[in-house]
């Protein structure tokens, strides 16, 4: 299946090596926010396939639970899957499932919310400066954390689920205790 | 029963926290300075903005993200547990010359 997410850690890649003597300020700008887009897609294809399913058929259904998931909320939910006492709504599952010392969730969750901030930089802040380590450190970042999804999906399935599930409905779990 | 530990919200105590010598007891690469913004985020949120600051003669190779990960987030745990999981900690590698103006 070709998907968005892998194009855009491709393009986050290749601009993030272009220029070798003098990289270009917007190619490393650009490579940062490709690398988060490819992060939060991947997130979104991934999720909709857990909870939806991945037959060709259900590609309607996938893209319609895609249109619900928002960056801030996405971040939000990240916080919280880092915090060794969650809010009520989330403390049954924490011990069961072994949040607090899932190594995989955390990567996924702090590289996300460390990505999304820096994106947000790389496209509007111009009095910050970024450096060709930046740009490839962003590209390792989305990397590493769909490794750690791959390897929860696999290892923890409940605790995948529940993670994915909180990604998506955030907006209407979040405000609850 | 011991007292519940208050959260750490002083940026001055939060740097303490992390400083260059402590981050080498840990057995990391050292930065040669630590400094700790409290400001909000892109999206409003209360946050700190952790910049662990390496010499300009520092190689690219040094400050890679795959060298200075686990240093980074050991950093990140010490700031996030010490405000009580409130305000979340963004981590800058920086070379001194990369500094944004009003830290230079």
């Amino acid at each position: 299946m070709l998907r968005l997410s892998h194009d855009l850690l491709g393009q986050a890649r290749f601009l993030a090596s272009q220029d070798q003597r003098r990289p270009k300020e917007a190619n490393l700008r650009r490579a940062i926010s490709a690398a988060y887009y490819a992060l939060f897609h991947y997130l979104i294809e991934e999720t909709t396939s857990l909870t939806i399913g991945t037959a060709n058929n259900l590609d309607n259904l996938r893209q319609f639970a895609g249109r619900s998931f928002a960056h801030r909320k996405m971040k939000e939910a990240c916080r919280e899957f880092n915090k060794p006492v969650p809010k009520q709504i989330l403390a049954p599952f924490w011990a069961s499932l072994g949040v607090p010392n899932n190594a995989d969730v955390k990567t996924i969750a702090t590289n996300f919310i460390g990505l999304q901030e820096q994106r947000h930089a790389a496209d509007y802040d111009l009095s910050q400066r970024f450096t060709r380590n930046d740009a490839g450190a962003a590209v390792i970042r989305a990397r590493e954390a769909m490794n750690a999804w791959t390897r929860l999906k696999i290892s923890h399935q409940e605790l995948a689920t529940l993670f994915a599930l909180s990604l998506m409905l955030w907006s209407g779990l979040g405000d609850r205790q | 029963m011991f007292a519940m530990a208050a959260a750490i919200t002083d940026v001055e105590a939060l740097e303490e926290l992390v400083q260059p010598a402590k981050i080498a007891a840990q057995g990391f690469r050292a930065p040669k300075q630590v400094r700790v913004v409290s400001s909000n985020d892109h999206s409003g949120d209360e946050a700190y903005y952790v910049y662990l600051i390496f010499p300009d003669e520092t190689t690219d190779t040094a400050l890679g993200w795959n060298k200075v990960k686990t240093m980074a987030r050991w950093v990140q745990e010490e700031i996030w547990a010490a405000n009580k999981w409130q305000r979340w900690p963004y981590i800058q590698i920086k070379r001194e010359s990369e500094l944004p103006d009003n830290l230079s």
